[in-house]
């Protein structure tokens, strides 16, 4: 198969021609420090920087609030998470009331994991059906959330996505990223604004022609849409 | 690879193109006198026939690699009939006619507020416009579309699907108009720096609406750590991120672990050139033979360098030269690129303080990490436990980590939506979406 993208890439007669055959390295070490210290991993982000060599300006003392927040939220220690936050900044949960019910719904669904259920439906009644009261969408998260209770095994129920750990990792994203902005630091990590880009530039190309080409559709392996079938991975 | 980065610091000191800042007094309209700044221009006929206009171009052509170009005619006097036309026109564009009223050209008039392209007949557009106004020209080069303001509000969409390349273009056809051209150098009465940044801003907002799996970020840094072998890393990420996956299980098959990965890695930082070498040849004793054979033919070469760097580092001069008599022969001539690395390598023995010379860069960390990703990549290789024919065929010696991939794929995709576009529109750096 011939490849599709010349040796320079295309149009690239006026174009930087760095980026068409490999990105330098010390880059990519960049990205990947810039999501560490972004997301509050300090341990990956002091050891990274000792193997790679790779430096922050950050200094990383100051990114431990963060850090121990998230731990707590990736436990499923909730609770003791809200308590962290609160006495760094009252503000950042009062004034984002999304973020407020996300994690007053992880809380629900830990205490369903834990199988105490009376203290489930008890919170359920008191902190969130006034939250679902204000707003249609929070209401319909309660109720899906509730429907955990309704199976015998929750963990092979249509809603067994709620009690993964992608779940726990997502309000403890969101958490952070609540917390840098309050700290008016960067908000978003580079690395999934460029994914984001990339996926937009594809549908974008596809948008100005009728030419195949080969397209990323796996963006956690990289994969292509036209060498997927010939290519094994090799990793 | 190596010795890569002579040549992309050639590429980002590229310089951008001109952009037009004054008139182009060597070829315009009759009729016409042009300032000293060649920035003002008056109409001195009479303007009695339609083909009396005396038009009159920019210097250089709106440049092609802005995402908005700009420029404002300001009105000092409207003269007898206040005819003023205002717009783009190609290379090609006669000098006695109206921009508007030939074909590449766009204008907007000042008598009836119209729209003019291609035809002596405008379309009703913005408001009319005399002394004392200050009228602006735009091109939104990747929307290709080409707007006007007057008095800095902006009129809306008059032109879309341009193509050409144009030049700013104005034209004057009763006595005494005189008109007075900014392209930049003052300050605009339109907030052009606003509207971009409200193009940016909608484009950015459309960027975070795609939607992702979860995941990737996750997946794409554990995969970038395992690829390069930063395992103490990885185990860190993975307590930090409480996940409990056995990463191990599949390494143990392999030539070489994370763990050996790891290890070269650390020795290499160390500059214990030694330690490496004896971890490969542990694991794999027939290369103690040949050390010249794929994939270890970079990693050994790499090796046997980094050996004569690191000497020259402890100040072991004379070592290092026995060092590269010895040991660099067994090279030469494998390939272009090594003989050429060879010989930037060698001139650091022409330099008192070879860290300050030119091929300084050889000396520093980053180059020990550019070895160690060497050897990393040919232990990986070595590891791939599915020999495919296709694997090591097309020409990509090294693979790739997911997320070299996707940021090569990005650059590609990005320098072929601007093809499409006839090469019009801003440049993707990737590098301002990484500082």
């Amino acid at each position: 198969m011939k490849d599709f993208w010349s040796e320079d890439g295309p149009g690239s007669s006026t174009s930087s021609k760095e980026g068409f055959a490999g990105v330098k390295k010390e880059r990519m070490n960049r990205l990947i420090m810039n999501f560490f210290v972004t997301e509050g991993y300090v341990d990956a982000a002091r050891e990274f920087e000792r193997e790679s060599g790779t430096t922050t300006e950050v200094n990383l003392e100051t990114i431990k609030d963060r850090m121990l927040i998230r731990r707590a939220v990736q436990k499923g220690e909730v609770e003791d998470a809200i308590d962290r936050v609160n006495d760094l900044n009252p503000e950042i949960l009062e004034h984002d009331s999304k973020l407020f019910f996300h994690l007053q719904q992880q809380r629900l669904i830990e205490l369903i994991r834990r199988k105490e259920v009376d203290k489930a439906l008890l919170f359920a009644q008191e902190y969130l059906a006034p939250l679902g009261e204000e707003n249609p969408g929070f209401l319909e998260e309660l109720e899906r959330t509730l429907a955990l209770l309704a199976f015998e095994d929750p963990l092979v129920s249509p809603v067994k996505d709620l009690l993964g750990v992608q779940r726990r990792q997502q309000a403890a994203s969101e958490l952070n990223s609540a917390i840098l902005h309050a700290q008016c630091q960067e908000k978003e990590p580079k690395l999934p604004n460029l994914i984001k880009l990339l996926k937009w530039s594809q549908n974008r190309l596809d948008d100005l022609s009728d030419t195949s080409y080969p397209k990323i559709e796996n963006f956690e392996t990289g994969e292509t849409s036209r060498s997927s079938l010939q290519t094994p991975m090799v990793e | 690879m190596l010795g890569s980065q002579a040549k992309n610091r050639m590429i980002e000191t590229m310089a951008k193109e001109p952009s037009p800042s004054q008139l182009n007094t060597a070829n315009y309209g009759n009729f016409l006198k042009v300032s000293k700044d060649k920035l003002s221009v008056q109409y001195i006929g009479k303007g009695s026939h339609s083909n009396d206009v005396g038009a009159i171009q920019a210097d250089s052509p709106v440049p092609s690699d802005v995402l908005v170009y700009y420029y404002e005619v300001h009105v000092r006097d409207a003269g007898e009939r206040g005819v003023i036309a205002v717009g783009f026109a190609d290379f090609h564009f006669r000098l006695s006619r109206q921009p508007g009223w030939e074909p590449n050209s766009y204008g907007y008039h000042a008598d009836d507020g119209n729209k003019f392209h291609n035809s002596g007949k405008g379309e009703e557009y913005g408001p009319s416009f005399v002394q004392g106004d200050t009228v602006g020209a735009g091109i939104h080069l990747e929307n290709r579309d080409i707007f006007f303001t007057k008095n800095g509000k902006k009129l809306g969409v008059a032109f879309s699907n341009v193509k050409a390349t144009l030049f700013p273009t104005v034209g004057l056809h009763s006595q005494n108009e005189h008109v007075e051209v900014n392209f930049g150098a003052k300050p605009f009465q339109f907030d052009i720096e606003g509207m971009i940044a409200e193009e940016r801003e909608q484009r950015q907002f459309a960027v975070l609406q795609s939607e992702i799996p979860a995941n990737a970020c996750h997946n794409i840094v554990c995969s970038y750590l395992k690829h390069y072998g930063y395992a103490d890393t990885l185990k860190a990420f993975d307590e930090d991120s409480f996940k409990d996956q056995l990463r191990s299980n599949e390494e143990n098959l392999q030539a070489f672990s994370l763990e050996d990965r790891k290890r070269v890695r650390n020795m290499l930082f160390e500059g214990n050139i030694e330690g490496a070498r004896q971890l490969l040849i542990g694991r794999q004793p027939q290369l103690a033979h040949s050390q010249t054979e794929t994939p270890f033919l970079d990693a050994f070469f790499h090796l046997s360098v980094q050996q004569f760097i690191e000497l020259l580092r402890q100040e072991k001069i004379s070592e290092a030269v026995e060092h590269a008599r010895t040991s660099f022969s067994t090279f030469q001539g494998h390939s272009d690129q090594i003989d050429q690395h060879l010989e930037d390598v060698l001139a650091l023995l022409a330099y008192k303080d070879p860290y300050t010379s030119p091929m300084g860069y050889l000396m520093t960390t980053t180059q020990r990490e550019a070895v160690a990703d060497a050897i990393n990549s040919a232990m990986l290789e070595a590891s791939s436990n599915v020999p495919t024919p296709y694997a090591s065929s097309g020409g990509s010696k090294t693979s790739k980590s997911v997320l070299e991939k996707i940021l090569v794929q990005l650059c590609r995709v990005q320098a072929e939506i601007r093809r499409k576009n006839e090469n019009k529109g801003e440049i993707f750096n990737l590098e301002d979406h990484i500082a």
